[in-house]
């Protein structure tokens, strides 16, 4: 068989393997302590005009892969993509979409979730909060690590709905972790979990469970729980974050472990995949190939 | 259609000696729909691979094709970057065989890419999801040393592919300048630019 030929063999053989292991995980419906808990990442980025790898729908059908029951669409100063996500996952019955806005501003980040117009990012952090909270939506402070504490004033912490407590940067940064936590402190806010998801690395790695009452499993019931604080979060090394009897009920839960993205081993499907994928591709694009003067695929 | 012993793909010579390569390329004249579009076809699906491999650790039809879409502006501003600088003047190869040469000059990035690919394979969610930062780094600075590669290759291209007829010193310098300048602000533009916006505005006021 000829080089190129084995390559293609290979790369096919690649998505074979992971389209077999690209099944959506069971998920069935948690009840804890007469509460619904759902699973929810606040902080996704499509590809439209919000620099992640996914397309809005793209996001949506990534949702429902990794577990989650609700996400929050949350372009840079736009909600164009989360309006179109929301009305792609209505259509197909998908997660919950909430459609939201990270709102950048030099000195703070904020995400908007729960919102239906784009807010101005010209304006203070609490201007901000308070044009969120006229839509019904809820503000969470966005990776609120020291390079981003210099907008959150007291105006701004006291009108705060949650603020990230797991996010990637407590993975890349030493002290990510318990710089979160001080930001955290300053005010009673909910604890939230999102991935901040652009394509690197899986969405909902940092989740947020929030409980909802039985019959509330919906955006509104979403919201209503961020704005009481019924949130449960997972830090790094496993630490518990949010309600303190809520944190009580799931552990005694098992802490939802069953439910943790993609803590899971790699199977045999991912590295056939894997394997196939790298030697696949290199072998079409820089491979040994007979140079046959032929005006067809690239090799001549 | 003659057959000659096998030889290392057309990418893996240009990063070598982009000179003798395209000057070899260029002597066997092709043109037609196909030819234009084959190499950034080919770009954008190893695009949709590594959208694929970073979000979930695997190849899969869903992620690909998605990765495709998102990635889709990228071949299209190299293009019109490029189409922008061809019309220019009067060229000696037409332009679907100049964007076809034009893509085989992505070959740094194209390998780059390839070892995005092979570091996630490599990795554990975990560490996928937060690696650390001396890695962030690496990635980060490992970009500069490509885009230089990726200029010198372009700028033989320039010289031996679309040459000034006539023969001016300089011109592939300001053909290459112009096509950076065209695609990198689109795409940049495209992907970056409204993140990058109020960061501008809040700094300068």
């Amino acid at each position: 068989m000829s080089p190129p030929r084995l390559s293609a063999l290979l790369l096919v053989l690649a998505i074979v393997a992971g389209t077999l292991a690209d099944r959506p995980r069971p998920n069935p419906p948690l009840m804890l302590g007469g509460y619904r808990v759902l699973a929810v990442d606040f902080h996704t980025h499509s590809s439209m005009w919000s620099d992640g790898t996914l397309t809005p729908w793209g996001l949506v059908l990534e949702a429902g892969r990794q577990g989650l029951d609700a996400i929050a669409i949350t372009g840079h100063n736009e909600t164009w993509d989360a309006r179109v996500g929301q009305r792609f996952s209505r259509l197909i019955g998908g997660p919950i979409v909430l459609a939201g806005e990270e709102i950048l501003w030099p000195t703070h980040h904020i995400i908007a979730a729960g919102i239906s117009k784009t807010i101005s990012f010209r304006q203070s952090a609490a201007s901000a909060i308070d044009e969120i909270h006229s839509q019904g939506g809820v503000a969470i402070a966005a990776h609120p690590f020291p390079d981003y504490w210099a907008g959150w004033d007291s105006a701004a912490m006291e009108r705060l709905d949650g603020a990230e407590v797991c996010h990637p940067g407590i993975y890349i940064r030493p002290l990510g972790q318990r710089e979160l936590e001080q930001f955290a402190a300053r005010a009673p806010v909910a604890a939230i979990g999102s991935s901040d998801f652009h394509g690197l690395g899986p969405m909902g790695f940092c989740r947020t469970y929030v409980f909802v009452f039985a019959s509330d499993a919906t955006e509104q019931g979403i919201l209503d729980g961020v704005r009481a604080h019924r949130t449960v979060v997972y830090g790094r090394d496993g630490r518990a974050y949010g309600d303190s009897a809520l944190v009580r009920l799931a552990a005694e839960a098992g802490g939802f472990s069953e439910r943790e993205p993609s803590r899971l081993p790699v199977g045999w499907l991912d590295w056939t995949s894997r394997i196939g994928a790298v030697l696949g591709l290199s072998g079409v694009i820089f491979g040994r190939r007979r140079a046959t003067v032929l005006a067809g695929w690239p090799g001549a | 259609m003659t057959n000659r012993p096998p030889s290392w793909s057309p990418e893996l010579r240009v990063l070598l000696d982009p000179a003798t390569t395209f000057r070899e390329l260029t002597q066997h004249q092709t043109a037609g729909f196909w030819v234009m579009l084959r190499r950034p076809l080919r770009l954008l699906f190893v695009l949709g691979c590594v959208v694929s491999l970073w979000a979930s650790g695997r190849l899969s039809v869903r992620l690909i094709g998605d990765g495709v879409v998102s990635f889709a502006f990228v071949p299209v501003f190299e293009l019109a970057a490029l189409a922008a600088v061809y019309y220019r003047r009067s060229r000696r190869v037409s332009f679907a065989h100049a964007a076809d040469l034009f893509f085989v000059a992505n070959a740094p990035w194209l390998l780059w890419l390839t070892a995005f690919a092979i570091l996630r394979c490599l990795q554990s969610s975990m560490q996928a999801f937060g690696p650390p930062m001396p890695l962030v780094w690496a990635i980060e600075l490992s970009l500069a040393p490509v885009a230089a590669w990726s200029a010198y290759i372009d700028l033989h291209f320039f010289r031996e592919v679309l040459p000034r007829l006539g023969g001016a010193v300089g011109s592939a310098w300001g053909d290459l300048i112009l096509q950076r300048a065209i695609g990198w602000t689109c795409t940049i533009g495209y992907f970056l630019g409204i993140a990058i916006w109020p960061e501008i505005v809040g700094r300068i006021g």
